[in-house]
């Protein structure tokens, strides 16, 4: 009892943890006053036991082990060839395969129908009730599915002894689960057998596809390198400087050119005064004539055609000087034929008037083939100087056309070397070194049921009825936020806790009956309703238990 | 464990009212308290007023226990009033009619003496609720409400005023202007922090007239050394010593042994 006083402050909250032992009265005493509350979770959980035992029927398993990836020893060199290597991991990656293998609509579907599942007469009653209600399947495709469904619940793969893989099959009666692991052995043979097989076909048969394809790639690839490499090669040819140096020798050659040119013009201008003082004012004679005109054209060709061979230095091996002297020989031809059309001429003109319109006329025809050559000489640079700029296009295309023709040359290569190899992994798997899964222990019939017994159910189920207990308790007594204690009190209020009234045992609890007395009404419900569902299930709707005969028992 | 379904044997505070029960020990600590806190050699007349947080907090059977010890054990005349005007229970404690009683004082229909009833102790007086049926937010008026406290005053002793809890309604709060002294019930491990912290806002104006926080563990939600059975400590009678060799003088029932009891060797 706290003696009055003071008002006190306002306290910590007096539910802080602390270090304190364990008070096992006071643990008592808490859990004392839970009463029936903690004696719900026991009832409810032992009565469901009670009608899960009731109910349950034995589930007897049957065990297969198995190996898996036992390959036959076989050189570094042959390893790669060896199919099945990539199995071989860690025990789950084992199992996550194994199991991915049988729980399969196609493996499971492949062995309901080898035991006879889908001419099971209930499973097809079932199914021929069910495709009632849909269309677009039949009782046979629906029986196969149930007994699909039915065998995925009942296999399971889990790790056996060592790196050994353990399948189970769980069923009603031993002799079924016995034969049912059986079946799945042979089948899982075979299915591994037969999938390794058409693995290294199909790969062999890719790779020959593949290759077809890759030569077609290399030969496309091959003609569209030489078809590039041709065209440069004809256009360096025709475009006739290939160098910096002999662009200079042309832009040498074109100022000497037009220098020529230049003197050309000012001896004609020369010329044509002379001519004007030996004429006295009259017009020049027209000098002209089919050959003048063939020697002109003659001139300007052998003017245009000498100038690759003078930037190239030709001249100096002899071709160039017989250039030459083609272009004089012509100039000589012309003058002479320019002479004779001048004496030839009307009104009769003196020798040195004859001399001097010759003379003009041939530095015209000079004049118009040196600017043929002028023409010639500015063609070349700027045909040179358009190659120059468009030339790391020409690298780069070039260089891609080749990384073509090598890179279809080095997958045709590959696909060539996965053919040869495919027939040798296919030779591999089909002889007994192949990788194999190796039935280690074949299933026994088993004697005792898998599933837990009456004693074993109540047990989990009292266990799992006090861990709900301890969840109440623990609830009821730190999640709650009520005042609790003396000490809270004092600090909640503020105040003295001035008395502490004990409960009297001739008055009711605060709250209405039911109220107070809930859990027990709870009991009795769940009591009742066990009743109800047992007499129901016996009595009511009372029906056959086909896989609780006595023998399996026995 | 406790038994399933048992009858639960309901008796009015009068009638099962034991000199040396736990509940009665401890009401008697309680006013011992209070009159040690007034720091006087006696129990000076006091009027008390007895609220709570919430509801069903135990206020109303602590109320009623204080008002019956003061009169039975410490013999002063007191009256108890049921001043909670919505769910009254004073009148089920004691086994009285509810009217007439304190709504038909409120709205003066009716004399103070002859709302005030008496009970079996001599020295306790009662006013239930009444029977009118007036909403209970309009039949409190503070004026009545101060001179039904001014009368008692004179007339009794003691006066105990079992108030409705203070976070839902406002009468309490008024009443506490015209009381000498609060007591707040809480019930252990029922009652919410939360309803505590605005229990105390409310009450924060008058908190200078609360006398102290009053743990009612009917529940028994506190640790268990609060639990009543520690406070088994029956007066032990002295036995008949019987002789062997005199067999008439034996009787069923009676004490076969000579021994003294331990607390008398």
């Amino acid at each position: 009892m706290s003696q009055p006083g003071p008002r006190r402050p306002t306290a910590a909250p007096p539910d802080a943890p602390s270090a304190q032992p364990i008070d096992l009265q006071d643990l008592f005493w808490r859990l004392r006053r839970y009463g029936w509350v903690l004696v719900l979770p026991i009832v409810a959980c032992l009565c469901v036991a009670a009608l899960y035992a009731r109910g349950a029927v034995p589930i007897y398993q049957a065990a297969l082990v198995i190996s898996v990836d036992n390959q036959a020893d076989v050189s570094n060199a042959m390893r790669p060839y060896a199919p099945g290597g990539a199995i071989g991991g860690q025990p789950r990656e084992r199992i996550a395969l194994i199991d991915g293998k049988i729980h399969n609509h196609s493996f499971l579907k492949a062995v309901a129908e080898r035991i006879g599942m889908d001419k099971d007469p209930v499973l097809l009653a079932r199914a021929t009730a069910a495709t009632k209600l849909m269309t677009g399947i039949t009782p046979g495709e629906h029986a196969i599915r149930l007994a699909v469904a039915q065998l995925w619940t009942k296999i399971s793969v889990s790790q056996g002894r060592g790196t050994a893989i353990q399948i189970s099959v769980r069923d009603e009666s031993p002799e079924r689960a016995r034969d049912l692991a059986s079946i799945i052995g042979d089948a899982l043979l075979e299915k591994s057998l037969q999938a390794t097989l058409e693995k290294v076909q199909a790969r062999g048969e890719f790779s020959k596809d593949q290759s077809v394809v890759l030569e077609e790639r290399v030969r496309q690839a091959e003609d569209a390198l030489r078809t590039f490499q041709e065209s440069r090669l004809r256009r360096n040819i025709t475009a006739g400087l290939s160098s910096e140096a002999e662009l200079q020798q042309a832009q040498v050659y074109q100022r000497s050119t037009e220098e020529e040119i230049a003197q050309l013009r000012s001896r004609l201008l020369s010329s044509n005064e002379e001519w004007r003082g030996l004429s006295g004012g009259a017009t020049m004679p027209v000098l002209s004539s089919a050959r003048a005109d063939e020697l002109g054209n003659q001139l300007i060709r052998h003017e245009t055609g000498a100038v690759l061979i003078q930037i190239r230095g030709a001249d100096k091996t002899g071709e160039g000087a017989a250039f030459q002297g083609r272009i004089t020989a012509t100039r000589q031809a012309l003058f002479v034929e320019f002479d004779r059309l001048a004496q030839a001429a009307e009104g009769g003109l003196s020798p040195e008037a004859q001399n001097t319109a010759a003379g003009i006329a041939l530095d015209r025809a000079v004049l118009r083939s040196l600017q043929a050559r002028n023409d010639r000489l500015a063609g070349v640079i700027r045909e040179y100087v358009s190659a120059v700029q468009s030339s790391p296009r020409d690298q780069i295309e070039l260089q891609r056309l080749q990384d073509n023709v090598t890179s279809a040359r080095s997958l045709l290569t590959t696909m060539r070397n996965e053919t040869a190899t495919a027939g040798v992994s296919e030779a591999y798997a089909t002889s007994q070194m192949g990788p194999r899964i190796e039935i280690l222990e074949h299933p026994l019939l088993p004697l005792q049921p898998s599933s837990l017994g009456a004693r074993a159910t109540y047990a989990v189920a009292f266990f799992l009825a006090l861990v709900i207990d301890a969840a109440i308790v623990f609830a009821g007594e730190r999640l709650a936020a009520v005042v609790r204690t003396v000490e809270q009190a004092e600090a909640e209020y503020g105040l003295r806790v001035v008395g502490v009234v004990p409960r009297i045992d001739t008055r009711p609890r605060p709250g209405g009956y039911l109220r107070n007395h809930w859990p027990k009404f709870a009991i009795v419900a769940v009591l009742l309703v066990s009743a109800l569902f047992v007499v129901f299930d016996e009595f009511v709707f009372p029906h056959p238990n086909p896989t609780k005969p006595a023998q399996v028992q026995k | 464990m406790p038994v399933l379904f048992a009858k639960q044997e309901t008796q009015d505070l009068l009638e099962g009212f034991q000199i040396d029960a736990p509940y009665v020990t401890e009401v008697r600590r309680l006013l011992q308290s209070l009159w040690r806190q007034q720091g006087t050699a006696k129990l000076e007349k006091q009027v008390y007023m007895v609220t709570s947080a919430a509801r069903e907090e135990g206020k109303s059977t602590t109320c009623a226990l204080m008002a019956v010890v003061t009169a039975r054990v410490f013999r002063r005349k007191t009256l108890l009033i049921d001043g909670d005007l919505r769910r009254p229970t004073v009148h089920s404690l004691l086994r009285l009619a509810r009217g007439p009683g304190l709504r038909e004082i409120l709205q003066g229909t009716m004399p103070i003496r002859e709302a005030t009833r008496a009970t079996a102790l001599p020295l306790l007086s009662v006013i239930t609720r009444g029977d009118s049926n007036s909403p209970a937010s309009e039949a409190y008026t503070d004026e009545a409400f101060a001179q039904l406290i001014a009368h008692s005053r004179a007339n009794y002793d003691f006066v105990f005023v079992d108030a409705a809890p203070v976070v839902p309604v406002i009468e309490p709060i008024l009443m506490a202007e015209h009381v000498d002294s609060i007591l707040v019930v809480a019930m252990a491990g029922k009652t919410p922090v939360t309803a505590v912290r605005r229990s105390m806002q409310i009450l924060a104006p008058v908190i200078p007239k609360i006398a102290g926080v009053v743990l009612n563990n009917a529940m028994n939600g506190l640790p268990y050394y609060y639990d009543y059975r520690y406070y088994g400590y029956k007066e032990r009678r002295p036995r008949t010593t019987v002789r062997p060799d005199a067999p008439a003088a034996k009787e069923e029932g009676a004490p076969t042994s000579d021994r003294e009891p331990e607390g008398e060797r």
